[in-house]
Parts: structure tokens; sequence; C-alpha cells
């Protein structure tokens, strides 16, 4: 029987389906993108294409330039906020995660498997269901607008993600090297820093990196537990802009723009190790 | 043997150690809050005021609430359309991308960039996206085919716009772990079928389909979880309107608390959704046990 499509048929249908998926992935992107870059008077125009690019919307967010500021405040107060959280909320859920990882995965303790599956439970349980008892809780123990508070909140969801992931990590180290080490007479802590952690380093790397991600796109912690603007961090910016009655278009986007350029260049500098992560940990038995 | 049970015991311990600080940080942080969501539904509780206890009140006002009702009915009809349109498209971008074609990997660069981008931002996107007089779907669709200006967020099509944001975002997901797991599929199979006379749509439904079966399931049941958890775009695009056509359930929990100031319901509401929750979490333990 004679094929029904012919080779060349079935490279361009190739094509033609690849094409649609970068244009469907990149048509919301682009938007933003010529939007941030664009000056402000031509937003109006209504045109598909910019005719002029321009970093206006850039420096009025920031502040510069303004005579008047008619959409909350400079942008830079929420980043650096944004910025030092995500970066401690990373450093304490990669240090904790990569302590308790390393014993779920290794330590022989009776613990050690419901312990696991409470990890893996807890990631997966969304943190939609305990907004009301942190919020609660948090009001009682004084962690109201309070970047501790926040921190301490936004550990919930990252801290069961890296003790999964770093579990799984540890987990496809070969046991051996480090059964020879023992026997060599290496105590635990020998061991965890002279052989496992060089090995494991661009896994706690590519975990560390998606427990900032984690920390920096969380809207619903800030949302309920930071009410000053002073302590705001960047999604909350971005939701001001957007409640305001005449949205300022290109300032939204440009502030979008600058909230997903470390997400998203850190994504894909460790996305090989995320993905792997996920599949081995979680989806690929 | 006294030296290797000395050496067990000082293993325990060790165990003990490491794990202790995540556990007791995720005790405050986790549990703690779990079992206290559930102790304060069974107390009227009005921000400011004092709690009175009032047994299964909470839950007999929430199981009458019509809204409750329909914000569980918009909740499943957005998330059971989300994840089967994933799952579909998901799949056809895994299968093409699978495919050696030059390019492919630059393709699937860009299929994944979503994944990387916070949902705020997203949702500011298509916000924007969406605008009635300047957004891009409107503009393209005039310029295009003459289409008169749509109401993406109104009424009419409010539901259908939050489920293309939720499918855009979650896209990669699905690729990327149909793409990992097409991998693992021996090319003999295909050979083999081929020989036999198996065109491609059988040898899609007979052995693409068996072997990634387990994948595919596991995919769906964690983005039902996600999806019917996810609060940030709809409350950025919509804040569960226009008027409450898309109040799903983790609104109707932040409205009951931060507006209406009901503790006690906010708290009955976010329990109600647990047996849901811990049902498919099981089964994807219970999976990733087999």
């Amino acid at each position: 029987m004679k094929k029904f499509f012919s080779k060349e048929i079935k490279f361009f249908i190739t094509y033609i389906l690849a094409a649609t998926v970068v244009i469907w992935t990149t048509l919301p992107l682009y938007w933003m993108i010529v939007t941030a870059f664009r000056p402000e008077k031509e937003i109006y125009d209504g045109l598909i294409f910019p005719r002029e690019i321009s970093i206006s919307s850039f420096l009025a967010i920031f502040g510069f330039g303004e005579q008047y500021i008619t959409v909350g405040t400079a942008i830079t107060n929420y980043l650096v906020n944004s910025a030092y959280i995500s970066i401690i909320v990373m450093v304490l859920a990669t240090l904790l995660g990569t302590l308790g990882g390393y014993a779920l995965a290794r330590i022989r303790f009776p613990a050690k498997d419901i312990l696991s599956s409470i990890s893996l439970f807890s990631y997966i349980f969304p943190v939609i269901v305990l907004i009301i008892p942190i919020f609660f809780l948090f009001s009682s123990w004084g962690l109201i607008n309070n970047h501790l508070g926040l921190i301490l909140a936004l550990l919930s969801v990252t801290l069961p993600y890296t003790l999964w992931m770093l579990r799984g990590f540890f987990q496809t180290i070969p046991i051996e090297i480090e059964e020879a080490a023992f026997l060599d007479g290496c105590s635990r802590l020998q061991v965890l820093f002279k052989i496992v952690f060089p090995v494991a380093t661009p896994g706690i790397v590519a975990t560390a990196v998606y427990a900032f991600i984690l920390a920096w796109s969380n809207v619903i912690f800030p949302l309920i537990l930071i009410s000053r603007t002073d302590l705001q961090v960047l999604p909350i910016g971005i939701l001001n802009y957007m409640k305001a009655d005449f949205v300022p278009w290109d300032r939204l986007m440009a502030a979008s723009f600058i909230a997903s350029l470390p997400p998203v260049l850190l994504f894909y500098i460790a996305q090989k190790y995320i993905i792997a992560g996920l599949t081995a940990g979680a989806v690929k038995r | 043997m006294a030296d290797k049970k000395g050496l067990l015991v000082r293993e325990v311990r060790e165990g003990y150690l490491f794990s202790l600080p995540a556990f007791l940080l995720l005790f405050f942080i986790l549990f703690f809050p779990f079992f206290y969501v559930i102790y304060i539904s069974f107390f009227t509780k009005i921000f400011g005021y004092e709690a009175i206890f009032s047994g299964l009140n909470n839950y007999l006002e929430i199981l009458r609430d019509p809204l409750f009702h329909y914000s569980f009915y918009i909740t499943l009809i957005y998330t059971i359309s989300a994840v089967i349109l994933k799952l579909v498209i998901g799949l056809g971008f895994a299968i093409l991308l699978s495919q050696k074609f030059k390019g492919h990997s630059v393709v699937r660069a860009i299929a994944v960039m979503p994944w990387g981008i916070p949902l705020f931002v997203i949702a500011a996107i298509f916000f924007w996206f969406f605008d009635y007089n300047l957004g891009l779907a409107n503009l393209l669709l005039k310029n295009l085919f003459g289409v008169r200006n749509i109401l993406w967020l109104g009424p009419d099509l409010v539901v259908l716009s939050i489920i293309y944001v939720n499918v855009w975002k979650g896209i990669p997901f699905f690729m990327v772990n149909f793409l990992s797991a097409l991998q693992t599929i021996p090319r003999e199979l295909y050979e083999a079928a081929e020989i036999d006379g198996a065109n491609s749509w059988q040898r899609f439904i007979h052995i693409t389909i068996p072997s990634i079966k387990y994948v595919i399931l596991l995919t769906c049941l964690l983005s039902t979880i996600w999806t019917f958890s996810e609060f940030d775009t709809i409350f950025y695009l919509t804040r569960g309107g226009p008027g409450y056509i898309t109040h799903i359930i983790p609104i109707y929990i932040y409205f009951q608390a931060f507006s209406r100031f009901d503790i006690g319901m906010a708290a009955a509401a976010s329990v109600l959704t647990v047996p849901l929750f811990v049902t498919l979490i099981a089964v994807i333990l219970w999976l990733l046990r087999r």
C-alpha cells in the first residue's frame, strides 16, 4: 500500500505545526514586549506593530523624569523587597531541604518513609486551604506587616518542594561511593561535604533556582500578610497598576517585563535539572 | 555485634537530627495551621469579634449557600475543561516536538517559556491582551477578519477566556512530562508495528498511549489539584466577576475571609475542599508506589 502522505508533505505539515506552536506561545509575550518598549502616546493608536521604540515607560516606573506620579509609587521599592525576600526564602528552603532531603534519601531511620510521604503530600497540597489559619495564627504571633512573617509563609510553599526534589536528586547518586568513604572511616559530615554535595551541586542549584521562582511568583501571601506599601512586593505592585481607574498599559507591561526576567532567565539556566527532577521525583516511576 | 548496633543507633540519631529543622518549621507553618483551620471551622468567628463555638453551623450554612453551590459548579467546569485541553494540546505539542525536525530544540525552548513566567505576570499580560479597545486579541481579529470588538472578559466569554489563560500557562508542564515519557518508548515497537502494516493512528492508539498512560494519569491528577486551587490569574483578571461568574472556590474562600470578614465560614469552605485534594493525592501516592 502506498503511503498517504509523501515525505515532502509530511515535512511541510511539521513546519506549519511548529510555526503554530511558536505563534501560540509568543503572541501574548510579543504584546507585552512591544507595549513595554513603545512611547506612551503610541499605545492608543491601536497598532499591532510598533512605529517607534522607546524606554520611557521603564524610566517612568523607576521614577526617572516623572513630573507627577499617576499610579502607585515607583517600582524600585517593590523590586528590592521581592528580590531580597525571595533570596532569603531560597537560601533557607535549600539549606533545610538539603539536610532533610539527604536524610530522607539516604539515612535509615524509622520515620523516613512517613516523612517522605508527608513532604510529597505537602508539596502537592494546595496552599489556598491554609491561607485562613496562616493569616489568623500569624496575626496572633505579630507576623502581619512583617517580612519575617512573609518569609515564613513562603517557606510553607518552597520547603516541601525542596525536600521532595532534593530527596529525589540524592537518590540518583550511586550509594557505593558513600559506602566506600564510610569504610575508609569518614564521618557522616565528611561524606556529605566531600562526596555528596559536590556531586549533587547541579541538582541543589536547580532546586534553589526553582524555590526562588516559587517565592518570587507567590501572590496570596503578600496579599493577605502585607498591607503597608513600603513593605510590599512586586506582584502586589503589579496588581495596584491593574486596579487603577485608568490603567497605565505601557508601565504595566514594562513592570511585567521586569518581573518576568529573573524567573524566566533562571528557569532556562536550570531547566534541564528542574525537569529531570520533576520527572524523576514526581512523574516517572 | 555491639559495634554494628552502635552504628545503627547513630544512624537513626543522624536521621532525626538532619530532618528535624525542616519538619519542625513545617510543623508551625503547615501542619499546625492545617489542624487549626479544622478547629476554627467549628466556631462562629467574625474578624474583630470573639470566637463562639457553634458546632457544624458554618458547614450547614455553606451547604445552604447558593453562591457556594455555584462556586463549586464553576470550579469543576473550569478545572475539567482546562485539564482536558491541556492534555490534548500538551500531547500534541509533545508528539510534534518528539520528531527530530531541524530547529526542534528552538521550538521546544519557546514552547516551555510560559512555565517560567509567574502567574501574576501572565495575568497582567492577558489583562492587556484581552482589552476591549486596544488589546491584541481584538486588534488582530479586526485587522485580519474585520470582526467587531469582543468583550473577552465580559459575562458571555469570561469563563472561556480564563480557561484559555490557564491552558496557555499549563501546557509546558504537560508537554515536558509527555516528551520525556515518549523518549522512553523503544523505537523497535514502532518499527515492528510498521512492518505489520499499522498506520500512524493505530500506532498512536496501540503503542504511544499505552506506553505513557501512567505519566498521562499522574500529570492530569497533579494538574487537576493545582487548577482547582489556583487563585492568582482569576483574582487579577476578574476578581471573581463580572458579577459572580468566575467566583471559583479559592476566590470564595478569600472573599469570605477578607471581604466579608467571616473567618469561620471561610475556614469551613477550606475544610470542605480537603477530602477532594486528599483523595487525589492518595491516588498519586499510590500510582508512584506501584
